[in-house]
C-alpha cells in the first residue's frame, strides 16, 4: 500500500496553511481554536503535566516503603500522598488519556469527518478540564487530602479535617468535561460517518471509544451527584451517609462505586481499540473476529454496569448482594477473554514487526491478561475476604491501569506520533524504553501480588520487617520505571526538531487516518472519503503474503 | 422527516436533536441518585420520612405542579407555532412559559420561607417536624427536600434563561437555527418538567392519609 | 395543536387523581398508584410534548438505555438494602435531641 509523500510545512497558492500545526502560530490560536486536532494536543500537555504530579506523589510513597519503619513521611503525610496519587491518576491522567487525546485527534479522522459534531462543546469540554484540574491542584498546594481517592464515609463527610471539598469540586467540574466530550463522540459517530462506513465497517478504535462514550455519559452524572451530596452533608452536618444521624455509609458506597467500576472500563476500553488497530498493523493481518471483537466492547460496556458491588464485599454488604454481584463479576471476563484470544489469532502466521508500538501493544495484552485474571480471584468471595484491602488488590488494579491503559496510551503515542506531530521518533531508542517500562512495570507490581497475599494491607506507610525484601524489588522497579517514562519524554521532543518528516503512511497500516499527509491539513480531508473500504485490508489470516 | 407542523427536518436538526437527549439521559442519571437516596429513607425510616413529608405544603406543591405541566404545554404551543412559521404567536406563547416559571419560582421561594420559619430547614438548631418520633431521621427528609428542590430550581432558572434567549432568537432574522434552538431548549424544559412530575409525589404526597 | 390540548387536560386529570387520591387512606396502595400515574404523566410529556412519538429510534433507545441503567442501579442497590438487617443502635439518631454537638459526642465518646 501507499506510504504516501512527506508533506513539509509552507502556504498553499490561496494563502491557507498545509497543517494544522501552521494554521496560527500565536497562544491565542490554540486556547480558541474548535479543531479537533489542537484541542487533543492541549489535552496532551495538560494530562502528561498532571501524570507527573501523581508519579511524584507515587515515587515519595515508594520511597517511603523501603524500609519498614516510618522514616520518610509521617501517617498523615502518606494518607495525603496516596490520596493524591489516586485523585490526580484516575481523574486527571487516566480518564480523559486515550478518549480526549486520541479519540479527539484520530476518531475524526478514523471515519472520515472535518471536525467532531460539536467544535466549540469540545473546546469547553478542555476549558472544564482545567478549570478542575485548577481546583485539584489548589487543594494539593493547600496541603491535600487524606480521605483516599474513594471518599469513604463518614470520614469524608464528618471526620476529616482536610480539603475535601475543594477537591470534590476539582473532581465533578472534571467530571463535566468528560460528560460532554462522550456526547460529542456519540453524535459524532452517529452523525458523521463517511459514505459507506456502516457500523461494523468502523475500526474497531471507534467503537471502542463509542462504547467509552455511553460510559462516560451514563454513570459520571452519578458520581457528580454523589459529590455533591457528599460536599452537602460535609458543609450541613446532616447525615446521609453517616449512620451516628441515620444515614448509610454503603448508600454512598452503592453511588460511588456504581460510576468508578464503570469507570475504569472508560479507562481500559480505549486501551482495547488502540492494541485492536495496532496488532492487526505490525501483524500485516486483520484482525481476527471482527464481530465478536465490536460485540464483545459492547457487552464489556454493558456488564461494567452490574458488578459494582464487588467493591464492597467486606463493606457490610448484605450476602446475598455480594452473591449476585460475585457472579455477574465473573461475567464480565467473557468478552475479555474473547478480545485476548482474538488479538493471539491475529498474530497467526503473520509477519509480524517488533517495533515500539507493536512492543506497547503486545505488552498490553500480556499485562491486560495478568490483571485480569486476578480480578477473577478477587470477584470469588472467599478469597476476596482474604485479600481485599490489601496489595494484593494494588497489584491487580495497577495491572490493568498501567500495565494495560498506560502501556496502550504510549502505544497510541508511538503509533499515531508521525501522523500527529510529521515527525520520525528514534525506533531504536522507543524500543529500548518499551522494554525497560514493561521490566520496570512487572518489577514493581509482580511483588505486590505477593505482599497481599500475604496479609501487607494497602495504604499503610509501615509494615513488619519480614515484608521488607518485597516492598525493596517493588520500590527498584519503581524507579527503573520511573527512567523508562522519562526516555519518551526526551526522544519524543527530540523527534520534533531533528527527527525525519513522516510521510502520511510510516506503517503501512489501514485506515482513513493515514490517507492524509502527516500532520494532516486543518480541514482533514479535501472531499469526503470513501469508507466503504473494509477496515484492516490487509492479507488474510493464514495467508504467507508479507 | 415531516413533523405533525409540516417542518422538514435537515441533517443538522437530526444532530443538535440526538445531542439533546444525549444530554437528557445523562441528566436522568444525575437526578435518579437522588430519588435512590430518597427510597432508602423511606425504606429506613418510613414513620418519619411520612411524618416529614406530611408537613410539607400540599397545596402550594399540587399548585406548582399544574403551574408547570401548563408551562410545558406552552413550550409545544410555541414550537409548533415558530415551525409553521408564526413568528409572533409563538413569542406570546414563551412570554407565558417565562411567567409560568417565574411563577413556579415565587411559589417555591414562598415555601422555602414558610419552611424556614416553621423550623423545617435541617441543620439549625429549632428543626422540629410533628408527629415524628425520629426528629433526625425526618432532618434526612429535609436534607433530601432541600437539596433535590433547589438543584430541580437551578435547572428551572437555567430553562427560564434558555426561554427568554430563544425568545430573542425567534425575534432577530429569521432563520432555521431559531426553530431548531426552539426545539432544543424546549426538551430541557420538558425534561426539567419530568423530573418534578416525580418529585412532586416523592415529597408531598407521602403518608397524606394518615 | 389538538393533540397538545388534549394531553394537557389528561395531564390535569392525573394531577388531580395523583393529589386528592393521596388523601385516600388506601394503605400501600397509596404509593403504587402514585408511582404509576407519574410515569403516565412522564409519557405523556415524552410521547406528546417532547415528540418522542415520532422521533427516529435512535432517540428512544437513548431515553430507554438511561432509564434502564437507572433501574440497574436501583435494582441492584436494593438487592443489598432489601436483603441486608439494618439494626439502628441506641446513639443513632436519638429522638428528638439534634444538635450536630450532641450527636458528635455521643459518636465520639461511644
Amino acid at each position: 500500500m501507499n506510504i504516501g509523500r512527506a508533506a513539509p510545512p509552507r502556504t498553499m497558492p490561496d494563502g491557507s496553511s498545509s497543517s494544522y500545526l501552521h494554521d496560527g502560530y500565536t497562544l491565542w490560536s490554540w486556547l480558541t481554536s474548535r479543531d479537533h486536532k489542537r484541542i487533543a494536543i492541549l489535552y496532551a500537555l495538560s494530562i502528561t503535566a498532571f501524570f507527573f504530579i501523581g508519579a511524584v506523589a507515587a515515587a515519595l510513597m515508594r520511597l517511603e516503603l523501603v524500609t519498614p519503619a516510618a522514616d520518610f513521611v509521617d501517617a498523615d503525610t502518606y494518607n495525603r500522598l496516596f490520596t493524591a496519587h489516586g485523585v490526580i491518576m484516575v481523574w486527571m491522567f487516566l480518564i480523559p488519556s486515550i478518549p480526549s487525546v486520541f479519540g479527539n485527534f484520530v476518531l475524526p479522522l478514523m471515519i472520515g469527518a472535518r471536525d467532531l459534531a460539536f467544535p466549540r462543546l469540545n473546546l469547553l469540554s478542555w476549558y472544564l478540564y482545567a478549570f478542575g484540574g485548577l481546583f485539584t491542584i489548589a487543594a494539593l498546594m493547600l496541603g491535600g487530602v487524606d480521605t483516599g481517592w474513594t471518599f469513604y464515609t463518614p470520614y469524608s463527610s464528618v471526620f476529616s479535617n482536610t480539603h475535601v471539598i475543594l477537591t470534590l469540586a476539582g473532581v465533578l467540574i472534571v467530571g463535566f468535561s468528560s460528560i460532554l466530550t462522550g456526547l460529542n463522540f456519540i453524535v459524532t459517530v452517529h452523525t458523521l460517518r463517511a459514505p459507506g462506513m456502516g457500523w461494523m465497517r468502523m475500526p474497531l478504535f471507534v467503537w471502542a471509544i463509542y462504547a467509552t462514550s455511553v460510559i462516560l455519559v451514563l454513570a459520571t452524572p452519578v458520581l457528580a451527584i454523589t459529590l455533591l451530596l457528599l460536599a452537602a452533608e460535609r458543609v450541613l452536618h446532616i447525615g446521609l451517609f453517616n449512620p451516628a444521624l441515620g444515614g448509610d455509609p454503603l448508600l454512598f458506597q452503592h453511588l460511588f462505586w456504581f460510576y468508578s467500576h464503570p469507570a475504569v472500563y472508560i479507562m481500559v476500553l480505549p486501551a482495547m481499540g488502540v492494541a485492536s488497530e495496532i496488532i492487526p498493523c505490525f501483524a500485516r493481518r486483520p484482525v481476527f473476529g471482527y464481530r465478536f471483537m465490536a460485540f464483545a466492547i459492547i457487552g464489556i460496556a454493558v456488564i461494567s454496569f452490574l458488578v459494582w458491588g464487588h467493591h464492597m464485599f467486606v463493606s457490610g454488604q448484605s450476602v446475598y448482594a455480594s452473591m449476585v454481584f460475585s457472579v455477574l463479576s465473573f461475567t464480565v471476563a467473557v468478552p475479555s477473554a474473547i478480545k485476548v484470544f482474538n488479538w493471539t489469532a491475529t498474530l497467526y502466521k503473520g509477519s509480524i514487526t517488533f517495533s515500539a508500538p507493536m512492543l506497547y501493544a503486545l505488552g498490553f495484552v500480556v499485562l491486560f491478561l495478568q490483571g485480569g485474571l486476578t480480578g477473577l480471584f478477587l470477584a470469588s468471595l472467599a478469597v476476596d475476604v482474604h485479600v481485599t484491602d490489601t496489595y494484593f488488590v494494588v497489584a491487580h488494579f495497577h495491572y490493568i491501569m498501567v500495565g494495560g491503559a498506560v502501556m496502550a496510551y504510549l502505544g497510541a503515542v508511538h503509533y499515531w506520533w508521525p501522523k500527529i506531530t510529521g515527525r520520525l521518533y528514534s525506533e531504536a531508542w522507543a524500543r529500548t524504553a518499551a522494554l525497560i517500562i514493561f521490566a520496570g512495570f512487572n518489577l514493581t507490581f509482580f511483588p505486590q501480588y505477593l505482599l497481599g497475599y500475604e496479609g501487607m494491607p494497602r495504604r499503610y506507610h509501615s509494615y513488619p520487617d519480614h515484608f521488607q525484601a518485597l516492598n525493596v524489588l517493588s520500590s527498584g522497579g519503581a524507579a527503573l520505571l520511573a527512567l523508562g517514562y522519562l526516555l519518551p519524554v526526551a526522544y519524543l521532543l527530540w523527534s520534533l526538531r531533528r527527527g525525519a518528516r513522516a510521510p502520511s503512511n510510516p506503517w503501512r497500516a489501514s485506515g482513513l487516518e493515514w490517507t492524509t499527509p502527516s500532520p494532516p491539513p486543518q480541514h482533514n480531508f479535501d472531499r469526503p472519503p470513501d469508507g466503504s473500504k473494509p477496515p484492516y485490508d490487509y492479507p488474510p489470516i493464514g495467508s504467507t503474503q508479507k | 422527516m415531516n413533523t405533525a407542523s409540516g417542518h422538514v427536518d435537515t441533517i443538522e436538526d437530526a444532530r443538535a436533536r440526538l445531542g439533546m437527549w444525549v444530554f437528557l439521559a445523562s441528566e436522568i442519571m444525575f437526578f435518579g441518585p437522588v430519588f435512590l437516596a430518597y427510597l432508602y429513607g423511606r425504606h429506613a425510616w418510613p414513620e418519619a420520612f411520612e411524618a416529614a413529608s406530611r408537613s410539607t405544603d400540599f397545596w402550594l406543591g399540587t399548585i406548582n405542579t399544574a403551574v408547570l405541566l401548563s408551562s410545558s404545554l406552552f413550550v409545544a404551543i410555541a414550537l409548533l407555532l415558530a415551525q409553521r412559521g408564526d413568528l409572533r404567536p409563538a413569542r406570546r406563547s414563551l412570554d407565558v412559559v417565562v411567567l409560568l416559571g417565574a411563577v413556579f419560582l415565587l411559589i417555591k421561594g414562598w415555601e422555602y420561607r414558610q419552611d424556614w420559619l416553621q423550623g423545617l430547614v435541617p441543620g439549625r438548631a429549632g428543626f422540629h417536624v410533628e408527629h415524628a418520633a425520629n426528629q433526625a431521621a425526618a432532618q434526612l427528609f429535609y436534607f433530601i427536600y432541600f437539596f433535590a428542590t433547589l438543584l430541580h430550581a437551578v435547572h428551572m432558572a437555567i430553562g427560564i434563561g434558555l426561554m427568554l434567549y430563544c425568545r430573542g432568537k425567534l425575534a432577530g432574522p429569521k432563520g432555521r437555527n431559531s426553530v431548531r434552538r426552539l426545539e432544543i431548549c424546549g426538551l430541557y424544559w420538558h425534561f426539567v418538567d419530568i423530573v418534578w412530575i416525580f418529585l412532586f409525589p416523592a415529597l408531598y404526597l407521602a403518608g397524606r392519609a394518615s | 395543536m389538538k393533540t397538545l390540548i388534549l394531553t394537557w387536560i389528561a395531564l390535569m386529570v392525573l394531577l388531580c387523581i395523583t393529589a386528592f387520591g393521596s388523601l385516600l387512606p388506601l394503605g400501600p396502595a397509596n404509593a403504587i398508584l402514585n408511582a404509576a400515574i407519574a410515569a403516565a404523566k412522564a409519557v405523556l410529556v415524552a410521547m406528546f410534548f417532547m415528540h418522542l412519538r415520532h422521533g427516529i429510534a435512535l432517540i428512544r433507545i437513548a431515553a430507554v438505555v438511561a432509564l434502564v441503567m437507572l433501574s440497574l442501579l436501583f435494582i441492584l442497590s436494593g438487592a443489598d438494602f432489601l436483603t441486608r438487617h439494618i439494626q439502628h443502635s441506641a446513639w443513632q439518631g436519638r429522638g428528638s435531641d439534634l444538635s450536630t454537638e450532641s450527636v458528635r459526642k455521643a459518636v465520639n465518646n461511644y
